[in-house]
């Protein structure tokens, strides 16, 4: 009697480890003992587990916890846009309750300190060094709550500024990169952002703002409300958006080496969308997780597939440049994206860690 | 858990863009199995949940030298099992435990509904049978059988030769076809 061999054999060929070979010798062992064919194909018949005993919704509960026990030992993970927003919205109302507290003991304790608070001298200018400072590196993105309960969204590679008494009389932010506002009314106190090339003023509204370095555009993309941008090389003029609106400025220093030189310094244009459905903005698809762009050039599309994914990429050949690509990336990895790209168009790669290089 | 080539993307994805999502799917995928293997140790499911979740802590806040991993399923399970075992010392209840000292729970065998091969009857004597087998073979059978692992890889894990593992899934699978072949003696159909 050889079975010990065929059970060996037989959990070699369960478990998808049996060589050709082997699979040969348990069908010839088998033929000489008719005996287990039926405990064999019993036993091949249970093998297989049942699919539907694992639990998702465990898993799901556990994923949370396990994110919620990470935040709490200080991680930076795990905060989608709307569940950071009602976590900062909780840790408010937590702050303001405990002031609450705090002014009431006061005027219990004789209105003395209270009224201290209150006469402190208004707009007395902070400390020109007290900044606070919002960076976000290429690959993430964050969602900032400013003091007046404004909300700012602030995509990869960009940086927001401002005084430590922000909302306390003034409302004004300076940002490089990209961030989409949803500036808290407040009629006394315009909310006021500085870019490089323009400032864009606002009483309460939803926006996105986009003014990376090195871009040859700023822009201001209006979705609710209205804001109004001054150009810091044309001081006199307002322009003034109005919904579904956006204002493009272009740097005159990179337009004037540009050979056309024809594209206005500034225009406004109506918002784009990537769908038939009128939600589908693309100004403010990168809240949506989604890089979408339209009839552009690879090297500015390049560009944002850097900050969006985290890597460099560079050109072997400047022709390669001025190829022009239409699209949606939203799940996919760079490297699918990559490969979605060469399907409109002729190119090779090369991925070396972060680094990409283009070439034909 | 068989899932090689979507491991190794969530890996790459996780270590060089920082991917929450991916790092969320490599989580909700291995979950269970680690939960699983967890407990065997631990006993407790509060806890094994506490060993799992360290492990995919540490996972993340290394998660820059990840790519260096060669077999992130294999590593998962063996810091699984390192974690299960520093918790075990720190309780002081165990100062040393060997995989004769786990205690597996297996998924109840179950049949293909269309073939109907076995009775009833047979499959109570066949869950009995699997039941009954020494914790080594049970935590070997569990992890060719529901983790789809090579024997390989439960080799590195559990830290035992590829032959430990020929042998006790052949003990197994003798175990269960002695429980049916009682049965043969009557007429089956």
């Amino acid at each position: 009697m050889n079975h010990k061999r065929i059970w060996e054999l037989m959990g070699r060929k369960l478990a998808g480890e049996a060589s050709a070979e082997e699979l040969q010798e348990l069908g010839s062992l088998l033929r000489a003992h008719p005996d287990l064919h039926f405990p064999v194909e019993a036993i091949m018949d249970i093998w297989k587990t049942d699919p539907g005993a694992d639990d998702q919704a465990a898993g799901e509960d556990a994923h949370r916890r396990l994110i919620s026990r990470m935040q709490e030992k200080g991680i930076d993970i795990g905060l989608s846009f709307e569940e950071q927003q009602t976590a900062i919205f909780q840790l408010e109302a937590q702050e303001r309750k405990s002031w609450w507290r705090y002014a009431a003991a006061a005027v219990v304790a004789g209105g003395l300190i209270a009224a201290a608070w209150w006469w402190r001298p208004v707009g007395k200018p902070a400390s020109p060094l007290a900044l606070n400072e919002v960076v976000t590196k290429n690959g993430s993105r964050t969602a900032v709550h400013l003091p007046d309960g404004s909300q700012v969204w602030l995509n990869a590679g960009s940086k927001l500024t401002y005084n430590k008494d922000f909302g306390n009389g003034n409302r004004d932010i300076t940002l490089t990169g990209e961030a989409f506002f949803e500036v808290a009314k407040n009629a006394e106190h315009p909310f006021v952002i500085h870019t490089t090339r323009m400032d864009v003023k606002v009483l309460g509204t939803r926006f996105n703002v986009r003014a990376y370095p090195g871009e040859k555009v700023t822009e201001a993309a209006l979705i609710q409300g209205s804001i109004e941008a001054s150009l810091h090389n044309r001081p006199g003029e307002r322009i003034i958006l109005r919904p579904a609106e956006k204002i493009v400025v272009t740097d005159e220093k990179i337009q004037q080496e540009n050979t056309k030189g024809n594209e206005p310094v500034m225009e406004v244009r109506h918002l784009t969308y990537y769908e038939e459905n009128k939600a589908a903005i693309v100004e403010t698809s990168w809240m949506e997780n989604k890089l979408v762009f339209r009839d552009e050039s690879f090297v500015s599309l390049a560009a944002r597939m850097e900050r969006w994914y985290g890597v460099t990429i560079r050109f072997s050949d400047p022709q390669l440049e001025q190829l022009r690509f239409t699209g949606v990336f939203a799940q996919e990895t760079i490297q699918q994206a990559l490969k979605a790209l060469q399907m409109t168009a002729v190119f090779n790669y090369s991925i070396h860690g972060t680094d990409i290089i283009i070439n034909q | 858990m068989a899932h090689g080539n979507e491991i190794k993307e969530w890996q790459r994805r996780i270590s060089l863009y920082d991917d929450e999502l991916a790092y969320k799917e490599l989580f909700l995928h291995c979950y269970p199995p680690l939960l699983k293997f967890a407990v065997s140790f631990v006993k407790v499911a509060e806890v094994a949940e506490e060993v799992v979740s360290d492990v995919f802590i540490s996972l993340w806040e290394r998660r820059r030298q990840l790519e260096e991993v060669n077999n992130l399923q294999v590593y998962l399970y063996v810091s699984v099992k390192n974690t299960a075992l520093k918790y075990l010392f720190k309780q002081k209840k165990q100062v040393s435990i060997t995989i004769d000292d786990l205690s597996v729970e297996l998924a109840s065998p179950h049949q293909n509904p269309e073939q109907q091969l076995l009775t009833t009857e047979m499959m109570e004597r066949i869950t009995a049978a699997i039941e009954g087998l020494p914790p080594r073979c049970k935590v070997i059978f569990k992890l060719i059988r529901e983790d789809g692992l090579k024997y390989k890889e439960i080799a590195e894990i559990l830290n035992i030769s590829v032959k430990t593992i020929d042998n006790q899934l052949a003990v197994a699978l003798a175990k269960i076809a002695r429980a049916l072949n009682v049965q043969l003696k009557k007429p089956v159909r």
